[in-house]
């Protein structure tokens, strides 16, 4: 006997649900062994990974402080890869909306009102529309490749918030220190839960995979992207591939942008040298564990917010590496891609 | 500027386009069979620090190279595996790749930061090294910085004047027509999956044996997307490769040159020129649309399982 | 020189025995003490922006941490989270506070706000932020005069240059950065006017290979002697395959460049983290500044390579000696800036405030200020 797989005549929706719950099994199986072959403790390693971050309300009240702009980074990219538009680029286009959401409060600084924070996350989301546009119009002008220009633009969206941040933005009264002044109360997001960072944005977070759920339900932009799976089917209906490209970029790009805005006028508080735009990698995760699907996003977020709050409590309680919980995040991701086999096909036994 | 900066200045150009040359031409190996493999950055990253430890413990750089080699083309293979074998989408399975490797570094490494090896050696060409200019530039480095060249021309032979180069291609091309052909569509992916893998584990392990000796988290530092995008830089061509990494490699280290004799530039627009510069180029190539279909394999990324 | 702030003078009556844990505290006169409701072992915890690794500037806070542990044993129990970048710092303070430590230790200068806003939270927490400015009643910050050993090195580097041109590769411009080069500066011409340093910035604090390119195109432009406020140790392997010399920074360097390395600024965090504890276990703690010279030992100089010249050697040992004793300043006039207008006129000297907001290249120093 031997296992072959065999195509599904039409790819398994079940088992689109069950393939992460695989997937997260065999990943817990391997960081066990892993925790073993490092010396500790298996099932004292897997519970503070996975479970003393939960076990108390300052736990959960980090989990949703960092799966936050994950869910938002997240849900703009399950609509740019389901229209096969690849914008690994949130890290630059979260940095650009930070930046264009801290330019009220740089030159400003003294405006109160409550018109000032609703503006000042209009002008985050617009900025990393702007950033995501560059590469939409590169694509469309120039026929440039959107994996290569994303990713290129990161860099000098970096290398702009160094300038700006050890450079003119600097607080003057900060003998010389990079980073921009504080965010002023009109300018700061709300605290939902007083004695944690959990403020009005990580509401506004969890909002967007919704938002995005019901765009691509019900809205024609949301059924070319359904269709624009496939080539054939997208050219045939007669829909624009550039306009796809423009609608998939500015919206998963305001999306980031709109997620940076938050994190500085939130818990970060200012513009500073590093705003955690690495972020923007992990929400391709995010959209990939979400099977790209917008209400998967939500889930996913949160257990990748789990990884990062249960990687630096096993740091404090039992001294485990700190690359660890980048690990997982990888073996999750991989055992998840093979688990999605399951999807499309199923596995028969044959007789040798 | 005299002649010795010149010199030596050139030759730290090559030095510095080695790794980008050894990842980049892996990666259009694979790319030219239709994988499109973004896992580069991590695997070179797995690749430098199974090739510097194993240098630690055997005390041997030449072993570490060949443990580097190793752990790429593991690499390599899983990514075939997984996106040959069970036709995951070949975007998210790159992406998966590059944290994985990151963090597998990382959590493998932990204790070595700050050890030292015994670093590769140069070996001087005998002959060609005494060339005016020339010798200093090209022939008077350490060995992978040689065959980095020496891939570049025979990968180049490799596809153009070869059977197997041929299948390959066709393999890229069209794979449900190669399958009808009777070509071997998957083994074929999964041998370049693998070439590219240790190309990029080779590349890696040059950076922690013989470029800067040591192992330190992060430290491929990006240069596995650089990479990737000198591949699109070369729209496929093997030769071409050679000009795209000597310009990346140049425009780095000509920067930190122009400070180095007191230009008084904004320093963090130039920190930002290699990158402006690829974008310039990819600009420019793509412009000319019957160009990029010309030598971009038509199934690049997409998804095929040959059935059996 | 304003050695007020010096750790081993903050409190009169403390012994150098004192402060390395061999004798213990007298006590002190009440007031101005914060203290906390302590739990016993006292709970340390560290946060570092790199990982640890053997070698660097986390290393080094990490061997004052083992340091502590050893001294202290038995009264303390430490902790430390690696690899916590900035904009993580905050979550992470939250989670050893959740998780019961009552000192916390941050050793980054980018974590001054994140911990100032912890540490207005949590006032039964006691933190400690390194190379920072601010000060809260629970919260002091420490930091070491790098500048002071870097002069030294200044002197060794004009001593042994050749060619009068020293290379120095620099990540991000703040002031500690201008502070380093221009102690280095003002060394280096006081015993070789003639010299001068060519300054690189990577614009990063650890790239080895962008490093190592960075030290490369200094070696082709003619330098012959390397410095870096950069964290790895490339530029050393540089040096040491060119046959030219460097400066170590942070850790002593030596395995990397056993015949490049000149000397070094090397930290050595230890005795505070001691001091610190021992203070809070007390009840002697109160928030301060705390600026470890020289003298403190809060940074020290590498050992000298045996090829510098006796002369060169007694030079170094006496500016140290003076530097320690207090009679001797660095940043004394006349200075002059980059562009050659006077900064600071004969018989000025800056003082603390200054330093801590420096901005600018004195001359002699070539490239772009940031």
């Amino acid at each position: 006997m031997s296992p072959v797989l065999e195509r599904r005549p039409q790819s398994s929706t079940v088992m689109r649900v069950i393939a992460p719950v695989i997937a997260a099994l065999a990943a817990t199986l391997i960081t066990l062994v892993l925790l073993a072959l490092s010396g500790k403790a298996p099932m004292e390693g897997f519970y503070a990974l996975f479970l003393a971050p939960l076990a108390t309300p300052s736990g959960w009240a980090q989990v949703l402080v960092k799966s936050a702009p994950l869910a938002l980074i997240g849900a703009g990219l399950v609509v740019a890869f389901r229209a096969r538009v690849w914008n690994i680029g949130a890290q630059g286009q979260y940095i650009a909306g930070a930046v264009a959401g801290s330019v009220l409060v740089i030159y400003r600084p003294e405006i109160t009102g409550g018109w000032v924070l609703p503006v000042i996350l209009l002008l985050g989301a617009v900025g990393g529309m702007v950033y995501a546009a560059v590469p939409a119009w590169l694509a469309i002008r120039f026929n440039a490749n959107v994996i290569l220009s994303t990713l290129m633009l990161d860099y000098v969206a970096l290398a702009g918030l160094h300038y700006l941040t050890f450079g003119p933005w600097r607080n003057p009264a900060n003998f010389g220190f990079p980073g921009s002044v504080s965010f002023p109360a009109s300018a700061s997001l709300p605290l939902l839960w007083p004695g944690t960072q959990v403020d009005l944005g990580v509401l506004l977070a969890f909002f967007a995979p919704l938002l995005v759920w019901g765009l691509l339900r019900f809205s024609l932009f949301g059924y070319q992207v359904r269709v624009s799976l496939s080539e054939a089917a997208s050219v045939y209906a007669g829909f624009s591939r550039a306009r796809m490209v423009w609608q998939s970029l500015l919206l998963s790009g305001g999306l980031a942008g709109l997620a940076g805005i938050l994190q500085v006028a939130g818990p970060i508080g200012q513009l500073q040298t590093d705003i955690s735009s690495d972020l923007g990698f992990a929400g391709i995760i995010v959209a990939y564990l979400a099977q790209l699907n917008p209400l998967g996003v939500m889930p996913a977020a949160l257990l990748v917010g789990l990884f990062y709050v249960g990687s630096a409590n096993a740091q404090i309680t039992l001294g485990l590496s700190a690359a660890l919980g980048e690990l997982l995040q990888g073996i999750l991701l991989l055992a998840l891609l093979a688990a999605n086999v399951l999807v499309h096909y199923r596995l028969r036994w044959r007789q040798a | 500027m005299n002649a010795a900066a010149w010199i030596s200045l050139l030759s730290a150009v090559v030095v510095a386009a080695t790794p980008l040359l050894l990842a980049a031409t892996g990666e259009l190996v694979c790319e030219r069979a239709g994988l499109l493999n973004l896992g580069v950055e991590g695997m070179m990253a797995v690749g430098a620090v199974s090739g510097f430890i194993t240098a630690y413990h055997t005390g041997s750089a030449y072993l570490g190279l060949l443990a580097g080699i190793g752990a790429g083309a593991a690499c390599g293979i899983l990514f075939a595996w997984l996106t040959v074998q069970w036709v995951a989408d070949q975007v998210a399975t790159g992406l998966a790749l590059t944290i994985f490797g990151h963090g597998l570094s990382g959590f493998l490494g932990h204790s070595y930061a700050g050890d030292t090896i015994t670093a590769l050696a140069p070996l001087a060409i005998p002959g060609l090294a005494s060339i005016p200019w020339l010798g200093a530039i090209f022939f008077d480095h350490s060995l992978p910085v040689y065959l980095a060249l020496f891939f570049v021309f025979a990968i180049y032979w490799f596809l153009y004047r070869s059977r197997a180069g041929l299948t390959l291609r066709s393999v890229g091309e069209d794979p449900a027509v190669a399958h009808s052909l009777g070509l071997p569509v998957n083994p074929t992916r999964h041998a370049a999956a693998a070439f590219g893998g240790a190309m990029a584990g080779f590349a890696g392990a040059f950076l922690s044996t013989a470029y800067t000796p040591m192992w330190a988290e992060g430290m491929v530092a990006g240069q596995g997307w650089i990479a990737i995008g000198l591949v699109v830089f070369a729209t496929w061509r093997p030769l071409r490769l050679l000009g795209g990494a000597w310009l990346f490699a140049g425009v780095g280290v000509g920067q930190l040159f122009s400070q180095a004799a007191g230009l008084s530039i904004n320093t963090y627009l130039l920190s930002a020129l290699p990158y402006l510069a690829v974008l310039l180029a990819l600009v420019l190539i793509s412009r000319d649309p019957l160009r990029i279909r010309l030598n971009t394999p038509a199934s690049l990324g997409k998804p095929f399982r040959a059935e059996t | 020189m304003n050695t007020r702030r010096d750790f081993l003078k903050k409190a009169a009556g403390l012994s150098a025995l004192g402060a390395l844990g061999v004798t213990p505290l007298p006590s002190l006169a009440a007031g101005g003490y914060y203290t906390i409701p302590l739990k016993k072992p006292l709970k340390v915890g560290f946060v570092y922006i790199d990982p640890v690794g053997n070698i660097g500037w986390s290393y080094q806070h990490e061997l004052g941490r083992r340091y502590m542990d050893k001294k202290l044993a038995g009264l303390v129990e430490s902790t430390y989270v690696e690899n916590v970048s900035d904009a993580r710092v905050e979550g992470v303070l939250r989670q050893l506070v959740d998780t019961g430590h009552q000192l916390i230790f941050t050793t980054s200068f980018s974590y001054m706000n994140p911990t100032l806003k912890v540490a207005r939270m949590y006032p039964q927490v006691i933190f400690e932020q390194a190379t920072g400015f601010k000060l809260a009643p629970n919260m002091g910050n420490y930091n070491g005069r790098f500048y002071e050993p870097q002069y030294l090195t200044g002197l060794v580097a004009g001593a042994m240059t050749k060619s009068n041109k020293i290379g120095f590769i620099l990540p991000f411009p703040i002031p500690e950065v201008y502070r380093v080069v221009d102690a280095f500066t003002i060394g280096l011409h006081e015993v070789n006017p003639k010299a001068s340093v060519s300054t690189v910035w990577v614009n990063t604090w650890y790239d080895p290979a962008k490093e190592r390119e960075a030290a490369q195109t200094l070696v082709a432009s003619g330098v012959d002697v390397i410095a870096t406020h950069t964290d790895s140790p490339a530029p050393m392997q540089v040096a040491e395959a060119h046959g030219i010399y460097a400066i170590a920074q942070d850790s002593n360097q030596i395995k990397y460049g056993p015949r490049a390395q000149l000397t070094g600024v090397i930290d050595h965090w230890g005795p505070y983290y001691v001091e610190t504890a021992r203070r809070v276990l007390e009840g002697h703690w109160r928030a301060e500044a705390t600026w470890g010279g020289l003298k403190s030992g809060m940074v020290e100089l590498a050992p000298l390579n045996p090829a510098i010249p006796q002369e060169v050697v007694d030079l170094v040992n006496t500016r140290k000696a003076q530097i320690e004793a207090g009679s001797f300043e660095i940043f004394k006039g006349p200075l002059y800036g980059q562009d050659g207008a006077l900064k600071v006129p004969a018989g000025k000297a800056l003082d603390d405030k200054t330093l801590l907001g420096l901005q600018w290249f004195v001359k002699g120093v070539q490239g772009k200020a940031s």
